[in-house]
């Protein structure tokens, strides 16, 4: 298996060299034979890519203990699931599963019909990338290297890794990251052609959409991981790998944002290109920060050679770019201005400032230390308060925007049209305050400042889809049911964008109640104790032990009744992990829109009481479940059919009614 | 106003209310990573009591006294000469992993009473990959 892997790679690497010197010479007018050869060599690299996985999966679940890899990342007695996922456990085998995700992607772009003019330039860019990825594995950090004498059984996995977030987490992170490649190779293959238009833009839509929608996913599972199996009550810590994850996907975010403008507007091409290539850069610097060893993490890789090819290869990636954006600079010079201060495409520059502006503290943020250290001897940390202070405003101002962006006209937007389409959800945004404030009783000024702009973005949203509703009735004469579903479904990118905007905006709903009213509690319980601890009523059955597949687990059995109403039976664990020495604290939860009970043991003593951790945190359900709402919005935005294309251009002058102002 | 003067002037505030955020929400939030040599070589001279530190050594393991009912949790930490040992005190939970010759990274104060006053204790796991 391990010469079969080993092999196939090399060929790859070989495979792939050749497409791109393949794609050279079709470009150079060399005749379309090369073109076609190219494309095979693409496909090659493609299979054989999948043979050399296809290998290594094989030996991790046959467990085939003569390759250290598998040695390292699994054992015998390992739940099958896991000896799978153990593929992108450790840095050979996910930078083998990344080359592999990526080769597959340029393998779909490269037999795609519908943009056969860019082939020559965009397949050949994402090879250069794949050409890097496969020569990591074939020469840097090799998955396939052998062990003179097979040893009898693996190590194991990490406990921690042990999770479902294991399964579903890493994918959709390098889905996402990977994804980000396919808009990066157009916008530069536009570049090379010298069509700066918006057709690179409307081609990967579909991949850019979906690429942010796995990136949002990467993060959320990736924070739902932390939340349920760190133990320590909360989800996002801004840890540089954290940190790694998310500047593209607001850097991504912005992408999303500006190029409806180029499309809508034929502006801002410079920024467009700069936000992709900042993108697509940030997907290799992140890997870069999580390989390197650099900045100190709680969950990195161990340090290794890794970074230093990372940085040079990041390098080198974005400065070419860059010089192709400076070479090309008066054709993408071209387009429109702005027209006034107020109108769409400003808020939508207002909107992508405050993105990159919180992309920069946090990048400013997390190389810190190696600055300070490299500039003034002294490595200075930033924490957790820095990231916060500086995001929390910067967030809410972005939501803020979310109900006024698109509320306004394009071009030019009076502040009479404004202050009338505004009126309503201030209103009810307004008594949604005083509500809170006096029924609920909520006081803490941040809280509510971000209450108040949830409802107005939420009022402020379906009034809109409401008033389109009300002019697709009077002027079709169907009811109120089927025009609100034929309004939505012929204008499905623009209803799709609102949906994912209610996901987003019940995320931060999520975000603002965990942080601003989490308490915990340390309470000492007694075999056969009942104590009331934030309102639960727990009673403490006893300490009890089991043994669970490949694991012992030592528990203490609780019944938790609220209000009189039954709520379950928690068994808070701590595992001890037959492969491991240390245990593993694993919260128990009970979890519902109002608030998550957080109960973590952590510790016991002789005469058989616990102590118990327990964290309530308010809200997190709505975090979790925004994102199931992003998923929605972004499937139904994409669905293939009639109505997911972009709205006419502005030709005429004069406003749009709301019922057709796709956006 | 004229259209130049307007956009300049609104630029001029949003970068100065995010240079502010940065700066003020940076002088909260910095910490000073130190060795535990460097932290007892600069005892009494003041000014390291205010500094939040960052320091990082290996854990003692016969010194560690964990009392879950506080819970408080006293350790001490040596320097990688083995040189310097440095007493910790954290009122929170002991991590899992709490065993001899860890590596631990603690954030917090150093106090006159020559003990660190930890907000927070991480552990690295000896593990190759860690990623949450």
């Amino acid at each position: 298996m391990a010469s079969l892997g080993s092999i196939g790679l090399l060929i790859a690497l070989g495979l792939s060299l050749y497409s791109l010197v393949a794609f050279f010479l079709f470009n150079r007018n060399k005749g379309i034979k090369y073109l076609l050869s190219a494309k095979n060599a693409v496909y090659g690299t493609a299979l054989l890519t999948s043979i050399s996985v296809g290998a290594m999966i094989y030996a991790l679940i046959a467990g085939d203990f003569s390759i250290e890899y598998v040695t390292q990342y699994t054992s015998r007695d390992l739940p099958i699931i896991y000896k799978l996922c153990a593929l992108w456990a450790g840095n050979a085998g996910s930078l083998l599963f990344w080359a592999w995700i990526l080769v597959l992607l340029t393998a779909i772009v490269t037999a795609s019909k519908e943009n056969k003019e860019f082939i020559p330039y965009a397949s050949p860019i994402m090879m250069v990338v794949g050409v890097f990825f496969l020569f990591m594995i074939n020469f840097v950090s090799l998955p396939f290297v052998q062990l003179a004498k097979p040893l009898a059984d693996g190590t194991g996995m990490n406990p921690m890794l042990q999770n479902p977030g294991m399964v579903i987490h890493p994918v959709t992170l390098y889905l996402g990251y990977v994804g980000f490649t396919v808009p990066f190779a157009f916008a530069m293959a536009a570049l090379i052609m010298k069509n700066p238009g918006d057709q690179w833009i409307k081609l990967t839509r579909k991949w850019t959409l979906i690429s942010w929608l796995f990136l949002t996913l990467g993060n959320l599972f990736g924070a739902q991981w932390a939340y349920v199996e760190l133990g320590w009550g909360g989800y996002w810590a801004w840890d540089p790998v954290e940190n790694a994850s998310l500047m593209p996907w607001l850097t991504g975010s912005a992408f999303l944002h500006s190029v409806m403008v180029q499309e809508r507007k034929n502006m801002l091409k410079i920024w467009n290109m700069v936000l992709i290539i900042t993108t697509f850069g940030l997907t290799l610097f992140g890997t870069f920060l999580v390989r390197s060893g650099v900045v100190a993490s709680v969950h990195a890789f161990g340090s290794s050679s890794l970074g230093a090819y990372f940085l040079i290869f990041t390098s080198l990636m974005i400065l070419a770019s860059l010089y192709l954006v400076a070479d090309r600079i008066t054709m993408l010079r071209q387009g429109n201005q702005f027209e006034s201060y107020i109108s769409k495409e400003s808020s939508f520059l207002l909107n992508n400032l405050l993105l990159v502006g919180s992309a920069f503290s946090i990048f400013w943020g997390t190389v810190f230390p190696i600055v300070s250290e490299a500039v003034v001897g002294q490595k200075i940390a930033v924490g957790i308060p820095y990231f916060n202070q500086v995001n929390a405003p910067i967030g809410l101002a972005l939501v803020l925007l979310m109900g006024i962006c698109p509320l306004i006209a394009w071009r030019k937007a009076t502040l009479e049209s404004i202050s009338k389409s505004f009126m309503w959800p201030w209103i009810i945004a307004i008594v949604g305050l005083l509500t809170i404030v006096f029924m609920g009783g909520i006081t803490k000024p941040y809280a509510l400042v971000a209450y108040t702009i949830c409802i107005y973005v939420i009022a402020a949203t379906l009034q809109d889809i409401f008033k389109g509703v009300m002019v697709r009735k009077k002027l079709t004469g169907e009811n109120l049911i089927i025009s609100l579903i034929k309004l939505l479904s012929r204008n499905r990118r623009r209803y799709g964008g609102y949906i994912i905007h209610i996901g987003i905006v019940m995320m931060i709903i999520g975000i603002t109640g965990s942080n601003v009213f989490n308490t915990e509690h340390v309470k000492t319980f007694k075999p056969g104790e009942t104590a009331v601890v934030g309102g639960y009523t727990i009673s403490f059955k006893g300490l009890q032990d089991k043994v669970r597949d490949n694991m012992e687990v030592v528990y203490a059995d609780l019944n938790v009744i609220k209000n009189n109403q039954y709520l379950g039976n928690l068994q808070v664990e701590k595992v001890f992990y037959s492969k491991s020495e240390q245990p593993m604290t694993e919260p128990a939860i009970i979890s519902t829109f109002k608030e998550d009970l957080y109960v973590l043991l952590t510790g016991w003593e002789k005469d058989g009481s616990v102590i118990l951790k327990i964290h309530i945190n308010p809200q997190i359900k709505w975090l979790w479940t925004g994102g199931w709402v992003v998923i929605i919005g972004v499937i139904f935005a994409l669905w293939p059919g009639k109505g997911s294309g972009v709205g006419s251009r502005y030709i005429v002058r004069g406003e749009v009614n709301h019922g057709n102002k796709a956006g | 106003m004229n259209k130049k003067l307007k956009l300049i002037l609104v630029i001029s505030i949003m970068l100065g209310a995010f240079g502010y955020l940065m700066f003020s929400g940076f002088n909260n939030a910095k910490s000073y990573y130190m060795t535990i040599n460097e932290v007892t070589a600069s005892e009494g001279k003041g000014k390291i009591g205010k500094q939040t530190l960052k320091v990082s050594g290996k854990l003692v393991g016969q010194s560690v006294k964990w009392d879950p009912s506080k819970p408080e949790l006293r350790f001490d930490m040596i320097s990688e000469d083995q040189k310097e040992t440095m007493p910790v005190l954290y009122k929170g939970v002991k991590p899992d992993n709490f065993n001899d010759g860890i590596d631990v990274i603690v954030d917090g104060k150093y106090t006159v009473e020559q003990v660190f006053l930890a907000e927070q204790v991480l552990t690295k796991c000896p593990s190759k990959y860690e990623e949450q």
